[in-house]
């Protein structure tokens, strides 16, 4: 899709005086519908309509080995600390630029955005019994002496220093409007509290190896405590003001844009800066000021949404 | 390749010491916080105690232009064991490119094999790298004036040859710097500076293996045109309240101000010496010399 200058021009305009193409004002996010659970197949899914921007994630959880003499190995490639694997698949039916190599660029920037904002270690601060709501405590190391253990996501841990929850979270954008990032962003906040987890027991046999045995109960699961998950706000710089939740129209004759993770304690999870021109740093800090206000209140709708949507499960 | 003796080199740069001012700022700062409110430190895990040098000081740089022969431009940077070279070549025509109104940038960053003992590189691209080159192309390219070169194309290839933290800050600023070199028209070069959130302090500069012992605390990287104080990148990862964000921008972009004192004078330098070694009846790079002075005064 490309902008005319005029049309460039008239965005522009509208936008000084405080009215977008929509009726929105700078501040005015669109309405977004959420759902949960709709694939069968994962551990957890959601679905997040932004106006026309669409976007599904879906949350499949591995158990993943992991192996004191493989570590050091040069070997091996992927980080092993690493608990939550994001991927971000841009369809080519939402936009033919999406086509063929035109979205490789744009796949990695999202998911490394996403991977910027899950990068604290304290991110997922613990499961929960489903059923009842009470507190799951992880089986935590005997042996003290292990740095890699403490640093990172411990919760998703089945047997110490072995085996670990994996989740790979695989976005699809379906349809695209503007706002990419904070659309997944929030889609996958929403799939994490829908990822139920079955509860394992680990059994140690006689020798080295270790089997498993999965819970009998189908709804006797583990949640995720998405207390502590941030979501991000993208704060896009248009002629000499900054707007969030974009269209794709008002995307295409931006300057920059900041994205900005923030989490329900309002602190600021991650920035990623974008676009071609400069920013100024009063308006970095503005820019940053208004995102935790924005982000809170998104953040407490949609807690009451997820609670809502549960209750009528 | 011309090889860098560096016994022989005289302009190892050092930044100035002059962290007093902002240590007492510093000071000043935390106790105002300290009795405004005992807010919940996000970064409370990780502790971290510097040895060899101060929590604000660089480590040594050091940096050469014109190293690659066959480049347009090309410079050679190091931060003591961090080591990159990047050479620019262009802007030059490509029949791919023929019917763009300005010239296309376009920056590959890749890991020597050899470059990192804990990460092993494969010579494809992995995502890794195409996310930093995505990171050094947003850094650079709004410094450039690339609506002066319609129809052509300007590649940087930047090469990590040794990885000891603050690979990104690097690869940025010897882009800019080689691309300087090329004689390509800017609006400024950019300068970079990264830091490390830990509890009750910040890490300016940090080492592979600060990186690694610090995993999870909060991170910055600002990239940054200083005559134009503009902030061309602006990367932050994991937790950190919104005080400290803004206080490890600020002092990332001090750090940036000083980077860039030292390019300006790393590039001034080679000119000079380039010219000497022309010799003064050489007329042809004694304009060149001028045209390229009077750029980077602008």
């Amino acid at each position: 899709m490309k902008v005319s200058p005029s049309e460039v021009s008239f965005i522009q305009k509208g936008i000084e005086h405080n009215i977008r193409t929509d009726g929105r004002s700078r501040v005015d996010y669109r309405h977004f519908s959420l759902e949960s659970g709709e694939i069968v197949h994962s551990n957890g899914s959601a679905r997040l309509k932004l106006s026309d921007t669409e976007v599904l994630v879906g949350v499949k959880a591995e158990i993943t080995q992991i192996n004191k003499e493989n570590n050091n190995a040069s070997g091996n490639n992927i980080n092993v600390n690493k608990r939550l694997i994001f991927n971000v698949d841009c369809c080519p039916s939402a936009s033919p630029e999406f086509e063929g190599k035109g979205s490789e660029f744009l796949n990695i920037e999202l998911a490394q955005q996403l991977d910027r904002l899950y990068s604290h270690p304290n991110v997922i601060v613990g499961l929960y019994n489903t059923n009842d709501n009470t507190k799951y405590d992880p089986p935590t190391a005997t042996t003290t002496a292990d740095d890699n253990e403490n640093s990172n996501n411990s919760s998703l841990t089945i047997v110490p220093n072995k085996y670990y929850w994996t989740l790979y979270i695989d976005a699809i954008v379906l349809d695209s409007d503007g706002n990419l990032f904070d659309a997944l962003s929030i889609a996958t906040r929403a799939a994490l509290f829908n990822t139920r987890l079955p509860k394992i027991k680990a059994i140690q046999g006689e020798y080295e190896e270790i089997t498993f045995e999965v819970n009998d109960d189908p709804f006797d699961t583990l949640s995720i405590d998405i207390k502590n998950v941030p979501i991000c706000v993208t704060m896009t710089k248009i002629a000499s003001q900054f707007v969030i939740d974009t269209t794709t129209r008002e995307e295409l004759c931006m300057d920059a844009r900041l994205t900005i993770g923030v989490n329900s304690s309002s602190n600021i999870c991650s920035i990623q800066k974008g676009g071609i021109s400069g920013l100024d740093p009063p308006t970095i800090n503005q820019m940053i000021n208004t995102a935790k206000v924005v982000g809170l209140k998104i953040l407490s709708t949609m807690d009451q949404a997820l609670l809502d949507i549960q209750l009528l499960k | 390749m011309k090889i860098d003796y560096r016994s022989g080199n005289s302009i190892k740069t050092q930044i100035p010491l002059d962290y007093k001012e902002y240590l007492k700022r510093k000071e000043d700062k935390q106790q105002q916080q300290q009795q405004q409110q005992q807010s919940t430190q996000p970064t409370g895990a990780i502790t971290y105690k510097r040895k060899d040098r101060l929590d604000e000081q660089f480590r040594q740089i050091f940096m050469k232009t014109g190293i690659v022969t066959q480049a347009s431009g090309s410079c050679y940077l190091e931060i003591e064991k961090t080591k990159v070279l990047c050479s620019v070549y262009g802007p030059r025509a490509t029949p791919k490119t023929e019917l763009f109104e300005t010239a296309k940038l376009n920056c590959e960053l890749k890991y020597a094999t050899f470059s990192s003992n804990k990460e092993k590189f494969d010579y494809l691209e992995n995502t890794k790298e195409k996310d930093q080159s995505l990171i050094i192309y947003q850094s650079i390219i709004g410094s450039l004036r690339l609506d002066k070169y319609p129809k052509t194309v300007v590649d940087v290839y930047i090469l990590v040859l040794n990885d000891d933290g603050d690979v990104l800050v690097s690869a940025i600023t010897a882009a800019s710097m080689a691309l300087a070199d090329a004689g390509v028209e800017m609006y400024d070069m950019v300068a970079s500076c990264s830091a490390v959130c830990i509890k009750d302090a910040t890490l300016i500069n940090p080492t592979a293996q600060e990186e690694t012992l610090t995993e999870g605390a909060g991170k910055i990287l600002v990239s940054k045109m200083p005559s134009h104080n503009n902030i061309t990148q602006l990367i932050q990862t994991g937790e950190l309240n919104y005080n400290n964000v803004l206080e490890s921008v600020n002092l990332c972009i001090d750090g940036s101000d000083k980077i860039y004192s030292i390019m300006k004078q790393n590039l001034i330098d080679s000119l000079l010496r380039q010219q000497k070694k022309d010799g003064d009846g050489n007329e042809i790079n004694g304009i060149t010399t001028n045209a390229a002075d009077d750029q980077m005064e602008e």
